[in-house]
């Protein structure tokens, strides 16, 4: 092959592709030799689309020979979380009790996805019903984190953030709803964005918490998540939520660099966390303020008002949407670790008063009020996006809790706020860091342009784990070749 | 119990105290449609009490279930 898919970027296979210089068939057949090679240690697949893909690989080739060039993901390699709706491919959420759950047509984003002509490699692997952050499913197995494979990736979109980081795609689509897009991005050492709630359809994903969901793409650029946020974005019919609002070119002001942009900080939203993770977020805030940024202290609600909101909403909502997996499969939720719901959370959200879920609902609407206020003089609001570098399975290290874990990125869920988390740096023992733009409502293009910015003046994106002490496959790996719902995981 | 007496039950429980675990799990039962677990009672009460949000609030906010661009 002329070239080697692994590394590049979305703009640079499609523009390889457009030339001529890879086959969309070499692409994919690369990318499937890499997964099969790394997947028996990462476990970032439940299931391998591998036949489906190169024949629709084949069917690229015919369209690009014939000059049907469809745009920037005709050809290219994507994977999809497993609680995302794919026709005739088993979709599980990541629970062994869904494996004969086979959707009849696609959801939103995956027809969105197709129509542009990427190829789906498989479903990726998850915390179970997207609840968690810890890249642990005890059902289809660990997801293990490419740059130390004994340490957790993070989560919920954990297959997501480690096939990225491995170079096993370019692009994979998770969904977020306490961090589980922008948590394994930063620490698999990758680019996660969560849109602007309405911004993306939610049609057809697995519903968890109705109005914190929020479907976004994993990349190793940030132009690679304006192309995959060109595709995504848009109106839809089928999903209520979704706003009758403009789609912008994302590429056009890309590339205009900050140019005096007032950027917030609030200091309570940056002194919770392990030292090296505070100290690259402080170093950033430097490099963002050379390449011309205003630095603007700002004040924005307490975490604590955020959490409090956000627990109610959470409970109500969640006890709606699984009480028929629970009633359905109660051992599923029997493993369940905070920030995960039990069981026993399930049944305590049915009993919590709808006077208290409505306040909580008022209470929401002040609260980005309130934000909104406070940031009114500032482009985008900064802060780290997950206080602890990678760390092994397990327990939080003392005296971090799970509500810690998600002080940064729920509040934007709770806000539905766009916001995207970047590399910033890596801990003294190699494990990335990430930090976090968030921008105003609907405007996902100045949190794409500073973190654009950003990026370039550094260098962060451009290591990749090396993945030479991979050691043999534990707890799972590649199971199905062609989405046949009979075939089983062998995690 | 019928579904009243539940909820007044429930009004006993909303200051999520320890109580006889029957009544809880008749209250799990009526308003959930689930069943406790044997020694379950104390794990759901600790879930349900971080799980309120009883602040005083304007009653003339609107409540907020979908995002809204044009708040502020």
């Amino acid at each position: 092959m002329r070239v080697d898919p692994t590394w590049m970027s979305i703009g640079d296979l499609a523009r390889e592709l457009q030339r001529g210089q890879v086959s969309c068939v070499e692409i994919v057949q690369a990318t499937l030799d890499r997964t099969k090679r790394l997947d028996k240690t990462l476990n970032t697949y439940i299931t391998l689309l591998a036949d489906s893909a190169l024949a629709e690989a084949k069917i690229v080739d015919g369209e690009i020979a014939k000059g049907r060039y469809r745009g920037p993901l005709h050809g290219i390699p994507v994977a999809i979380k497993d609680h995302i709706d794919t026709a005739g491919v088993r979709t599980t959420a990541g629970a062994k009790s869904r494996t004969t759950n086979v959707p009849t047509t696609d959801a939103a984003v995956v027809r969105r996805v197709k129509q542009a002509g990427a190829i789906i490699i498989g479903k990726a692997n998850m915390n179970k019903f997207a609840d968690g952050e810890s890249g642990d499913n005890p059902d289809f197995g660990r997801i293990r984190n490419p740059w130390n494979t004994q340490y957790s990736p993070g989560g919920s979109s954990s297959g997501g953030g480690a096939q990225v980081a491995a170079g096993l795609v370019p692009l994979s689509i998770g969904s977020d709803n306490g961090g589980s897009v922008r948590i394994p991005a930063a620490l698999c050492g990758v680019v996660g964005l969560k849109p602007t709630h309405g911004r993306i359809s939610l049609e057809g994903i697995f519903p968890r918490l109705y109005s914190l969901d929020h479907p976004g793409p994993l990349t190793r650029t940030v132009a690679d998540c304006a192309i995959a946020l060109q595709i995504l974005a848009g109106h839809d019919a089928e999903d209520t939520t979704t706003a009758r609002r403009l789609v912008p070119d994302y590429l056009a002001d890309l590339r205009l660099g900050l140019n005096q942009m007032s950027i917030g900080v609030d200091r309570k939203y940056a002194t919770v966390g392990q030292s090296h993770v505070l100290s690259a977020f402080d170093a950033a805030v430097d490099v963002l303020r050379r390449l011309g940024a205003t630095i603007v202290d700002v004040t924005i609600p307490p975490y604590a008002e955020m959490l409090a909101v956000g627990n109610t909403i959470a409970a109500c909502e969640y006890s709606v949407a699984a009480a028929h997996l629970f009633r359905e499969h109660p051992s599923d939720f029997d493993l369940a670790k905070p920030p995960a719901a039990s069981g026993a959370d399930i049944k305590a959200g049915a009993l919590v008063p709808a006077v208290d879920y409505i306040r909580a609902t008022q209470k929401r609407r002040l609260l980005q009020r309130d934000y909104a206020r406070s940031t009114r003089g500032v482009a985008v609001f900064i802060s780290p996006t997950y206080p602890l570098a990678p760390r092994p399975f397990g327990e939080y290290p003392k005296p971090y809790t799970a509500d810690d874990a998600i002080r940064y990125t729920f509040p934007f869920d709770l806000l539905g706020l766009p916001a995207i988390s970047v590399p910033c740096g890596f801990s003294p023992d190699g494990m990335p860091i990430g930090m976090q733009f968030v921008g105003r409502p609907f405007d996902e293009a100045a949190v794409l342009r500073a973190a654009y910015a950003y990026e370039q003046a550094t260098e962060w994106h451009t290591r990749h784990p090396s993945l030479a002490s991979a050691p043999s496959a534990v707890g799972g790996g590649v199971s199905a070749s062609n989405g046949d719902p009979s075939i089983s995981h062998s995690g | 119990m019928k579904r009243r007496d539940a909820l007044i039950t429930l009004a006993a429980l909303a200051a999520c105290s320890p109580g006889p675990e029957d009544d809880l799990q008749v209250v799990v039962r009526e308003l959930g449609g689930f069943e406790l677990k044997p020694g379950e009672g104390p794990a759901v009460l600790a879930s349900l009490k971080g799980s309120r949000y009883t602040a005083d609030i304007d009653p003339t906010i609107q409540p907020q279930s979908d995002f809204d661009p044009d708040v502020a």
